[in-house]
């Protein structure tokens, strides 16, 4: 049996455990034929076809992905318990620095913040892939720089930077 | 004492819903639980800008002294709950002691238009506020599982739990195997049988070998189909042969072949 470019998308989208990218798409349905056009189209009419069921596809910074529609939070938490989604301020404040001022050194987040970086923030939010080492400042001690990546808009449903709310110079408290 | 009383003037205490602004003298309130208010502040900085918003002071033209009175309420307080207090808290103490000594002092000359000693502080202190205002935002900003919810087990699945798959070809699994087995009959028990070659009767055969051939090469002598057991009543036989002096073992040089003899 032949499978439509839609088909093969929706297919190869719900077996993924990351975003896919157009690109990604293409290179795996391996069809110089198609287009970034025909995919972004191919999404187009899966999300029609998905307008009465719970899921539908997003596109974030790391390319499609399906998502659960709205007002689905109590049977989902009921059936995977997180834990708890808070973060602490300094963890917050930390990532929002680098978020807005990257790239950054551990150095610049802690002029702003007035008080030491913790290891651990730096840490996790490694480990969470949000930031990444993009070079080293050509400053004594050569510190590391971080920026966002994709995974930490994917995280937050965005495709840019400058997605995110804009900040604004503070003048009086 | 009077730290105390500046300190917990400023604290908005709920009980039992109600807002309590002026905290009973007597009222004792347990160390730790200070201790959880102390513990909001995100460094000196937040410390300060909680401090100014409380007063509502103009920050652009921030009163030094009330100001580093209240900061160091805070710290002396903080110390007496031997919190322990960030080296940050106390760069900040001195510095606000800097920027009032620096006010204090005369301007020499009229001229040099010098810089308000509060101007950097001023401007860490909005600086801090604009990312911290971001922060807040981000905190706000809809997230996985808790606003919106990816549809695949990419979640749930950390690359670090993932167990590599080692590629394995058959026929290692084998001799996997196989060593399994070996090690098992080593520690099988074994039942003693009686003994069915004798090292003696092997000596026999051995020289009987001889009376026909001159010599035989040593690996010749054994018979595998015998077992490790035969294998083993061969080789104490050639040695008691090789004792008692009646063959002889031969070599030609080193490492070359070893053959067995006849005493002649």
């Amino acid at each position: 049996m032949k499978y439509s470019l839609k088909n093969i998308i929706e297919c190869i989208l719900l077996v993924s455990d990351e975003p896919l990218s157009s690109s990604q798409i293409i290179k795996i349905i391996s069809d110089k034929k198609h287009t970034k056009k025909d995919i972004a189209n191919a999404i187009n009419e899966l999300n029609n076809d998905y307008q009465n069921k719970a899921i539908h596809i997003c596109e974030v910074a790391s390319g499609y992905r399906f998502q659960a529609k709205g007002g689905l939070e109590n049977y989902i938490h009921k059936l995977k318990d997180k834990g708890s989604n808070k973060f602490s301020k300094a963890f917050l404040e930390t990532t929002a620095i680098i978020a807005y001022k990257q790239p950054v050194t551990r150095g610049d987040i802690e002029n702003i913040r007035g008080i030491a970086v913790s290891t651990n923030t730096i840490r996790t939010l490694i480990e969470l892939e949000w930031i990444k080492v993009v070079g080293h400042k050509d400053s004594p001690g050569k510190p590391e720089l971080f920026a966002t990546t994709s995974k930490f808009l994917d995280y937050f449903n965005k495709n840019k930077l400058s997605e995110l709310p804009e900040i604004s110079d503070v003048d009086s408290l | 004492m009077k730290s105390w009383a500046l300190v917990l003037n400023n604290i908005n205490a709920i009980y039992n819903g109600k807002v309590i602004q002026n905290i009973p003298e007597d009222l004792f309130i347990p160390p730790e639980h200070l201790r959880v208010i102390l513990e909001q502040f995100e460094g000196p900085l937040d410390l300060l800008l909680y401090l100014i918003k409380k007063q509502n002071i103009d920050i652009t033209d921030l009163p030094i002294l009330p100001i580093t009175e209240q900061y160091m309420a805070y710290i002396s307080l903080m110390e007496e709950m031997h919190f322990e207090l960030a080296a940050d808290y106390l760069v900040m103490a001195s510095t606000l002691t800097e920027i009032k000594s620096k006010l204090l002092l005369p301007i020499e000359n009229e001229d040099e238009e010098e810089d308000d000693p509060r101007a950097n502080l001023i401007k860490r202190l909005l600086e801090y506020q604009k990312y911290k205002n971001a922060s807040e935002q981000l905190d706000t900003i809809p997230r996985n599982f808790r606003d919106f919810y990816v549809v695949s087990n990419a979640v749930d699945t950390k690359k670090n739990n993932l167990v590599e798959i080692p590629d394995i070809q058959l026929n290692q699994l084998k001799h996997a195997f196989l060593d399994v087995l070996r090690r098992a009959e080593i520690s099988s028990t074994h039942n003693i049988k009686s003994e069915t070659l004798s090292v003696r009767e092997r000596m026999t055969s051995i020289i009987s070998l001889l009376n026909k051939h001159e010599n035989i090469e040593f690996s010749k002598l054994f018979n595998i189909s015998e077992g490790r057991l035969g294998v083993v009543v061969t080789f104490l036989a050639l040695l008691e042969l090789v004792k008692e002096s009646l063959v002889d073992v031969i070599q030609n040089q080193p490492m070359s072949k070893l053959y067995i003899g006849k005493k002649i």
